[in-house]
């Protein structure tokens, strides 16, 4: 038996059985040094220099963002002043659903905290304006991509760092496909919520509506520090990130006085530290499993197995698109992010397809695989929160996630809709 | 017995809202840090030349903390389709054998990152000029708190449900 079988067989038996996936990873790793006779300390060295970097900082900082606006109660002004928005329409809270998902993303990278913070205001608002609980748990749910989508992003910055894409370009790549992951998803709310019969909420006086909005003002600005600091060139994405959290904390600390929660602000704290842990483990574990990899030089084989299929550069972007939604039904996002990822990145640049287009639907895609069955973090999520059954969800689910993948199909054949921004703004 | 287990209770509750503590408190000195690394450097145009590497090191320890905290709270993503497809009993033998090989794993990360700590402890940090012995002290430290944790998970499995998600009413 070659070390290299031993290893992805460890890998493959261990992810079945429900071993951590960073766990698999080491595991795997460990065993293969041992049966190659290689010394154990490759494991800690190849792991910290895989997440010593200040780009990756970026992580806990942008899932810190989104759930400081939480705390300091700015989300919640941000959701009154959608629902005075949009809530006028037929199916109303459903729009401000989306709406409000969509400015969020703007504050906050993951879609996890997403659905975790904002997901059970959403979800409260909609049934008490009509809609049954599993439709509006599953809207939520598929609202949340757009946190991962729109920047700041989580998945974007790592993409960025492993392939070494310019962060900034592949932010600012996720901006419209986002906003068109938002168009989709309305046109879904019109189509659907009509026999539901949710109700609209009245039009508020000019006064009124000055209030709401000036309310929501401290929210909004949030997305103009983070994207107007990148786009101007004024700030790194982590000096971004670090300008956000520290934005977060003086909303924190300004709205809630002498009042601060400071047991709130710890556990958010405990909380955005541990997924940051989560995330930063699995990026060092890959690094180590990808080094042995590419000494094994597996990328080239890989490479090679998909150009003897064919060298046409769409068809190979809708295998790799319908490989990776079939990963994300079982599988989290993260490994394919730091295995599959860098090891397709150079043939698709050798085929002509540019950097950021190919990072920002990789991105896309792996995000849908969060709401996707059976194996969805945001559905599981999701489910915690509200409390209702993933069954259920998934029921009322289908519509949404078939227009995420119109929306995908999209992004993949019109590359113009991914980097019209970057290249507008000079980060390609 | 029970005296033993009720003391062993309480030992990991405190371990465990210690290691929380450390998480959050580290993230927030990291914040700050940064925070003020950024206006350091447009602010004042004075920028601070050990930040960086500050902020790596403290996002090492991050890391291997945050983990030991999301061990506990089983928040590492694995697949559950084959545990949950076993009747009660396999599962829970399975879960066993997937904390041993947890547990394994873990040990080389601490034995071999206390020896690269050991090992590396005459070089010193290009620009903090501390010994690489404080940054791989990482390595033994997180791991050996994430065994606690895993030892912890076994003794009093249920003592974190719900902590971190709230759900609606």
């Amino acid at each position: 038996m070659s070390a290299l079988t031993l290893l992805l067989a460890v890998f493959a038996f261990g992810m079945i059985i429900g071993l951590p996936l960073s766990f698999a990873m080491l595991t795997s790793t460990v065993l293969y040094f041992l049966y190659e006779g290689q010394p154990l300390y490759l494991v800690v060295q190849q792991f910290y220099i895989g997440i010593d970097s200040f780009t990756l900082l970026a992580i806990p900082f942008f899932m810190l963002a989104g759930d400081l606006m939480v705390v300091s109660g700015t989300a919640e002004k941000m959701l009154t002043f959608s629902n005075a928005v949009v809530g006028r329409f037929r199916g109303g809270v459903g729009y401000v659903t989306v709406v409000s998902s969509m400015l969020f993303g703007g504050c906050s990278g993951s879609a996890i905290s997403e659905i975790a913070g904002l997901g059970r205001m959403q979800v409260r608002m909609m049934e008490k304006g009509g809609f049954p609980r599993a439709f509006g748990t599953a809207l939520a749910v598929s609202s949340s991509i757009k946190g991962a989508i729109i920047p700041p992003s989580i998945p974007m910055v790592l993409v960025g760092a492993i392939t070494g894409t310019s962060i900034g370009g592949m932010l600012i790549g996720g901006a419209v496909p986002g906003v068109l992951v938002a168009i989709a998803m309305s046109v879904v709310v019109f189509l659907t919520s009509r026999g539901m019969a949710p109700q609209r909420e009245g039009r508020l006086g000019l006064r009124e509506m000055a209030r709401v909005t000036l309310g929501s003002l401290p929210f909004l600005a949030m997305p103009f520090i983070i994207l107007g600091g990148i786009l101007s060139g004024v700030f790194t994405p982590t000096e971004a990130s670090a300008a956000a959290v520290g934005y977060g904390f003086l909303l924190v600390l300004v709205r809630q006085g002498r009042n601060v929660k400071w047991g709130e602000l710890g556990r958010v704290l405990a909380r955005s530290g541990a997924l940051a842990g989560v995330v930063l483990l699995l990026s060092g574990s890959s690094a180590v499993f990808s080094w042995v990899l590419a000494t094994e030089r597996v990328p080239d084989m890989v490479a090679g197995l998909l150009f003897s299929v064919t060298d046409n550069r769409y068809v190979i972007l809708l295998i790799i698109n319908i490989f990776l939604l079939l990963w994300g039904m079982v599988m989290d996002m993260l490994p394919a992010i730091f295995i599959i990822v860098p090891m397709l990145m150079p043939a698709m640049v050798k085929l002509g397809v540019d950097p950021i287009h190919f990072g920002v639907v990789v991105v896309f895609n792996l995000v849908i695989g969060l709401i996707t069955p059976p194996y969805g973090a945001a559905l599981f999520t999701g489910s915690i929160v509200t409390g209702v059954p993933l069954e259920k969800i998934v029921r009322a689910m289908w519509p949404f996630m078939a227009a995420a993948i119109a929306v995908l199909l999209l992004i993949t054949y019109v590359p113009e809709t991914v980097l019209f921004l970057p290249r507008l703004f000079g980060l390609d | 017995m029970s005296r033993i287990h009720e003391v062993c209770i309480r030992a990991d509750l405190a371990v465990s809202r210690l290691t929380a503590f450390l998480t959050g408190a580290v993230l927030l000195a990291m914040s700050v840090l940064v925070v003020t690394l950024v206006i350091a450097r447009y602010g004042f145009n004075a920028p601070i030349f050990w930040g960086e590497e500050m902020a790596r090191l403290m996002m090492f320890y991050l890391v291997l903390i945050g983990s030991a905290v999301a061990l506990r709270r089983n928040q590492h993503p694995r697949l559950t389709m084959l545990l949950q497809a076993l009747p009660q009993r396999t599962a829970r033998g399975l879960e066993f054998v997937i904390d041993a090989v947890v547990l394994g794993t873990l040990c080389v990360l601490f034995f071999q990152g206390l020896d690269l700590a050991l090992e590396e402890a005459i070089m010193k940090t290009p620009s903090l000029r501390v010994s690489y012995f404080w940054v791989y002290l990482g390595y033994p430290l997180g791991a050996g708190l994430a065994l606690l944790q895993l030892v912890g998970r076994n003794i009093n499995p249920h003592a974190f449900d719900g902590d971190d998600i709230e759900a609606i009413e």
